[in-house]
């Protein structure tokens, strides 16, 4: 599995009408963490390829939807796990640039980068003693 | 840094969001919501069948299928394996949900199966493994002659 880039959806753009809401939904383990230069979302989405997964960001709300393959036909005899899909929102911090967001999914994992503002970042000021 | 609480703010959100779900169409979901996060058993699993095979689906994000180790002994299936996270040093973390580490889950597999044709794929973190049933556990349709 290589590596896939993936388009983020700007604000003001829906996420597709939901027709299936039947099963049960996911809320997927994250890791989230602050560096100087940005934000790093890392999500685990299992089942999710480039064409299940849809990212949106609204207002400042970042959405998470995955939705897995179906399985093929046969029955089931031992359930963990629901079939529907993983959903999860957050709320960002204004300091980040929405422009510049980096996705990418990899063996069920989604990767998100999202830089900070430049006025954001910390800048080292010199002194200088006259 | 008081901007970060907000993430906060967005769980409460996501949990009116949970019932917005559960009530909808009527339907009565689980009676928690069934989240990744508190998962007993590791990996979790669905076990599937059709005539001819089982099929069990293992939900093993983010690993590298050399780390997965998997064996058959008569009708149980044992998957082990370590999942990794290189994790930044340098970060404020707000999150880290994500488990790592060892692992170890034994499956017992209802009815006899032919090890030597055991099949387990690994594709966007869901490693499918297809068990054909042995010939004996394999449904029989038996002619009826009418005389």
């Amino acid at each position: 599995m290589g590596t896939k880039e993936l388009s983020v959806r700007k604000a003001g753009e829906a996420a597709p009408a939901e027709t299936d809401k039947a099963g049960s939904w996911m809320t997927p383990a994250v890791d989230i963490f602050e560096s100087d230069e940005g934000l790093t979302l890392v999500a685990d989405l299992p089942g999710v390829g480039k064409d299940g997964l849809s990212l949106g960001i609204d207002s400042g709300v970042l959405t998470v939807e995955g939705r897995p393959k179906r399985a093929e036909k046969s029955d089931v005899l031992w359930s963990e796990f629901g079939a529907a899909g993983y959903y999860r929102r957050f709320q960002l911090p204004d300091n980040l640039d929405l422009e510049k967001i980096e996705a990418n999914l990899r063996n069920g994992v989604l990767t998100l980068q999202v830089p900070k503002a430049a006025a954001a970042r910390p800048r080292k000021i010199e002194v200088t003693v006259h | 840094m008081a901007g970060w609480d907000i993430f906060r703010e967005m769980e409460s959100l996501r949990r009116e969001m949970d019932e917005i779900f559960r009530g909808f169409g009527g339907r009565t979901l689980e009676p928690s919501f069934a989240t990744v996060l508190g998962a007993r058993s590791y990996p979790r699993i669905n076990m599937r069948e059709d005539k001819d095979n089982f099929y069990l689906d293992t939900l093993i994000p983010g690993i590298e299928p050399k780390d997965l180790d998997m064996s058959v002994l008569k009708n149980t299936l044992t998957i082990s394996g370590e999942r990794r996270i290189e994790r930044a040093e340098n970060a404020t973390w707000h999150r880290r949900e994500r488990s790592t580490g060892h692992f170890m889950r034994t499956i017992d597999i209802p009815a006899e199966i032919d090890p030597d044709k055991v099949r387990a794929d690994y594709q966007d973190g869901v490693l499918t493994i297809t068990m054909p049933k042995a010939e004996a556990a394999r449904p029989k349709r038996i002619e009826i002659k009418a005389s």
